[in-house]
């Protein structure tokens, strides 16, 4: 497995810890409720996701106003990975195969997907960090470029992420 | 007496749709119990006398007073929740409408200070992916009242939305010409979108995406000019307009150099409207003025130093020698001294040579 795969498995929490963050949510234990717990996290990593993205179109006007016209490219590029990202989210088929048909499945099983969904609710976490950061660039004039990157580079991991995830899921018989 | 709707869907979405009611006659009569199906990237808004009030998700709702609060507080007091009440059901497309095509109709007019008459028209085409994000203010603004909505009935809307952003964006840009104009086509690109995402969410829609082809230049009739410039701008079109019909004229063009002059007025009106393209023509006629020069010095001063100053001798074997050869040729043709035929003939010779000698 790769490094991002490794990073994600390793900072697993606990059910708990997911459910703080996510009312209803009552894990996957119940075969019944897998479906219906998947939605819920997806639903709502869309929901933080989309509130986030919502946020850029009034940095890069700030960038605009500024003169910054020259970033508008690398802006996008990151606002389409992002928006691919909570398309993916947000409507990915609420359930796999392989997990969700699956009589049995083991608490160690369970740890990891728990871990890729913690990973999901971290990367709203991340976009809102670069995205401040952005801002922040975009009212000081300084270090936007590398805001821009950083946000880009957050973008592309957190696809990866939920390809992982995916993968991950389709992988548990 | 009234025909219930008992069931009601809609799932026979056409690809420009935005919003459709049912029935599509008018309003119809529901009642606490019936059922309202609705699909994934739908929602179904019920409207009571002009006004917009419950929304239900996707999936399949039993109406009860509990789903419908707002309608049902509205009704409770007349039919006690069990008659039937009469509403307008309209059910929303929250699907992404992919590529939807837009286009600059009118121009768009770049100043150009300095260069040909001072503007340029740009024109481009594109797709833009949009949607409706808030059903309920997309509603209120253009759905009431009508059986359907499809997006061509806000194209202008839409269209001028695009127009105005994309116009201030460019003439704040710095771009001067078509060439820089392109040059900034991502960036324009990713600004238009940033301020158009504020515009959309106006009127309850989003952008999720816009693509622009490369700007080119727009020809338009002298007369259909005016309506991108101002007055200054259009008399000195018309004045060049007017050169140009003079140098069309073979009386007044009749001579080498008046074929020159007539030539450099057309090339500059006809290239008016793109300033790249001006500035290669002046180039080349001011190399085409200067063989001339060098042409009609040469008869003056006789045959003695012609042979000197002739860049090609008498057959030439050179590349440099060809290539002066084929000037001179494009020369006499110009002055009239060879025929067409005899021009095409011995060029298609010598072309045929140089490229022998890999020049």
């Amino acid at each position: 497995m790769n490094d991002l795969y490794s990073r994600i498995v390793s900072q697993r929490g606990s059910l708990e810890r997911l459910g703080a963050r996510l009312p209803g949510f009552g894990g996957y234990m119940d075969m019944s409720a897998r479906r219906q717990a998947d939605r819920i996290i997806r639903e709502q990593v869309a929901a933080e996701l989309t509130q986030q993205i919502n946020r850029l179109p009034a940095i890069e006007k700030q960038l605009l106003d500024a003169g910054g016209l020259q970033h508008m490219s690398e802006t996008r590029s990151a606002k389409i990975k992002m928006q691919t990202f909570i398309d993916r989210v947000a409507t990915a088929a609420p359930g796999y195969s392989g997990f969700y048909d699956a009589i049995k499945v083991t608490a160690e099983d369970l740890a990891v997907v728990y871990a890729f969904d913690e990973a999901l609710l971290r990367y709203g976490d991340a976009f809102q960090e670069k995205l401040d950061a952005l801002g922040q660039a975009a009212s000081s004039g300084e270090g936007i470029k590398e805001a821009i990157a950083e946000l880009d580079r957050v973008t592309i991991e957190a696809n990866d992420a939920f390809s992982l995830r995916e993968k991950t899921l389709s992988g548990l018989e | 007496m009234p025909r219930i709707i008992d069931v009601v869907d809609h799932t026979n979405v056409m690809d420009d749709e935005l919003v459709y009611r049912e029935p599509q006659g008018g309003s119809g009569d529901f009642r606490m119990g019936s059922q309202v199906i609705v699909q994934e990237s739908q929602v179904a808004i019920f409207v009571r006398q002009g006004q917009v009030l419950d929304a239900l998700g996707p999936g399949s709702h039993t109406l009860t007073t509990g789903n419908l609060p707002i309608l049902s507080g509205l009704i409770g007091l007349a039919t006690s929740g069990r008659t039937p009440f009469t509403a307008d059901l309209y059910f929303v497309n929250l699907k992404d409408l992919p590529q939807v095509p837009w286009g600059t109709n009118p121009p768009i007019v770049l100043e150009t200070p300095g260069k040909g008459v001072g503007v340029v028209l740009l024109i481009t085409h594109g797709v833009i992916d949009i949607g409706v994000e808030d059903p309920m203010r997309f509603m209120k603004q253009y759905a009431v009242g009508k059986p359907i909505l499809r997006l061509g009935d806000i194209r202008d809307r839409i269209q001028s939305m695009l127009l105005g952003e994309l116009a201030g964006l460019l003439s704040s840009s710095g771009a001067q010409s078509i060439m820089d104009a392109n040059r900034l086509l991502g960036d324009l690109e990713g600004a238009a979108l940033a301020r158009l995402n504020e515009q959309f969410a106006q009127i309850g829609m989003r952008i999720k995406a816009f693509e622009a082809k490369p700007f080119t230049a727009k020809d338009v009739p002298t007369d259909e000019l005016r309506n991108y410039v101002d007055i200054d701008t259009w008399e000195r079109i018309k004045r060049l307009d007017v050169a140009n019909a003079a140098a069309g004229n073979p009386g007044a063009g009749g001579s080498l150099a008046g074929a020159g002059v007539g030539l450099g007025v057309g090339q500059s009106l006809g290239a008016a409207m793109n300033p790249e393209q001006a500035a290669l023509q002046q180039q080349q006629q001011m190399m085409m003025n200067q063989m001339m020069m060098q042409m009609m010095q040469n008869n003056q001063q006789g045959g003695a130093q012609a042979p000197q100053q002739a860049a090609a001798p008498a057959v030439p074997q050179t590349v440099e020698e060809i290539r002066a050869y084929l000037d001179q040729l494009d020369m006499k043709l110009a002055s009239g001294e060879l025929s067409e035929s005899m021009y095409d003939k011995l060029s298609q010779k010598w072309e045929a040579r140089l490229k022998d000698l890999g020049g």
